[in-house]
């Protein structure tokens, strides 16, 4: 039934437009506006400033916020913040691809396969070509070695260890082939899952004087890596 | 429109003071820094600058909550933004008569677009300011600052029940100024 008491009345009307009458007062209220043009009118109208009114509210709650966005000073120590959070993820993200790299990147010993200086010797006193003879007992050292190439190449280190130890206790051997030998005798050692006499290899390496065999910087830290790793992984 | 976008959007056009401010916080902070170097690279100052940011975002939260402005996939929120900002920028550049500056420019556009038509906004402004001191106190005591009936019957020094009579009478004075209807009393 329509209120007589006029505020009464209003506030039926906004909870004409909030939707909250029940079905037969929606019923009655609608017989209302046809029935009543005034009624009619000032529901409108109530309609009308309830609408402009929300819409003003939120035009202003849209100004003062960017407004407030305006003011807001920079913030440098945030930035900074995310500035060195993120410079210290790349970081790490590089130490964790530098550390991949030396774990899981193999040294490619077939690079050092094709070391001219060594296989052309033997070649030219093979084919006796003029050039520096060799002994025998060179010619079996050569031998040995190239064929502990061949046994890593083919995935036997413990071959290839059997070879290149031998050649390793032979002290008249010139430095060149001296290292040769050692540097593959430790990734041997290293594919054979020997850490620690690949490491005192790796340290004879290092202390047999002018490194006259070329090893690339990062196949010397490769392997000084791995064997830590392998040593790590062996305690763990 | 991207997700992220389109959450903006939905924020924007929500009913919810809250969600409208944060998406306004958003939006502000996403285009300010491109409005401040459009403006200052085209003879204005950093008070134009803000003046602008304001009257852009302004401009487009009342058109995305109109519906004048529809999200397409391919069209970014920012882009949309940019357009009315250039717009809003060229119509100042001219009132100053600064145009010939603009000529460099191609990509300005004197195109009539939607946020260049009269405003709703304006309107009802208009119409709230038509009110009465007191109308106008009342009124945004409760729809800008959502206080309570008891709470505005003690600011304006009333009771609640003749605070809410007084706020209906407003409220009738103002539907009838935006209807073009005449009314009695003196709001």
């Amino acid at each position: 039934m329509r209120p007589t008491n006029q505020l009464e009345q209003w506030e039926w009307m906004e909870a004409y437009h909030r939707g909250t009458l029940s079905a037969d007062e929606r019923l009655i209220f609608e017989q209302e506006l046809k029935r009543d043009p005034d009624f009619s009118r000032e529901c409108a109208q109530l309609l009308a400033a309830d609408k402009a009114l929300r819409e003003l509210a939120l035009a202003k709650t849209v100004r003062n916020a960017v407004r407030a966005e305006l003011a807001a000073p920079p913030k440098p120590i945030q930035r900074l913040r995310l500035g060195r959070g993120r410079l210290a993820s790349v970081l790490v993200a590089c130490v964790l691809l530098v550390i991949s790299y030396l774990t899981f990147s193999q040294v490619d010993l077939e690079s050092y396969r094709q070391d001219v200086t060594l296989t052309q010797r033997y070649r030219e006193s093979e084919d006796d070509v003029a050039g520096p003879d060799l002994t025998p007992q060179q010619r079996t050292f050569y031998r040995e070695f190239f064929d502990a190439q061949a046994y890593l190449a083919n995935g036997q280190p413990q071959l290839a260890i059997g070879n290149l130890e031998k050649l390793a206790r032979v002290d008249s051997l010139r430095p060149y082939f001296k290292q040769a030998v050692q540097w593959h005798l430790l990734n041997a050692y290293l594919l054979n899952r020997q850490p620690d006499n690949a490491d005192a290899t790796f340290q004879l390496l290092d202390q047999s004087g002018q490194s006259v065999y070329p090893i690339s910087t990062s196949d010397r830290w490769k392997v000084w890596w791995q064997i830590r790793w392998q040593k790590l992984g062996r305690s763990a | 429109m991207s997700s992220a976008d389109q959450t903006l959007y939905e924020a924007i056009c929500s009913d919810d003071k809250r969600r409208v401010e944060w998406a306004t916080h958003q939006l502000t902070h996403k285009v300010k820094a491109v409005i401040r170097r459009h403006v200052l690279d085209n003879s204005g100052s950093e008070e134009d600058a803000a003046d602008l940011t304001q009257e852009t975002v302004l401009a487009v939260w009342a058109q995305l909550r109109s519906g004048h402005y529809q999200p397409r996939a391919e069209a970014t929120l920012d882009a949309y933004v940019y357009k009315v900002m250039r717009n809003k920028w060229l119509k100042v550049l001219k009132r100053r008569k600064q145009v010939g500056l603009l000529s460099q420019f191609d990509d300005l556009t004197e195109e009539p677009t939607a946020e260049d038509k009269p405003e709703r906004l304006a309107t009802l402004q208009q119409a709230f300011s038509q009110l009465g001191e007191a109308c106008q106190e009342l009124l945004q005591l409760f729809y800008w600052d959502d206080l309570s009936f008891d709470e505005i019957a003690h600011r304006v020094n009333a009771s609640a029940k003749a605070a809410k009579v007084r706020k209906y009478r407003c409220m009738l004075y103002l539907g009838a100024l935006l209807r073009g209807e005449k009314r009695d009393g003196n709001e």
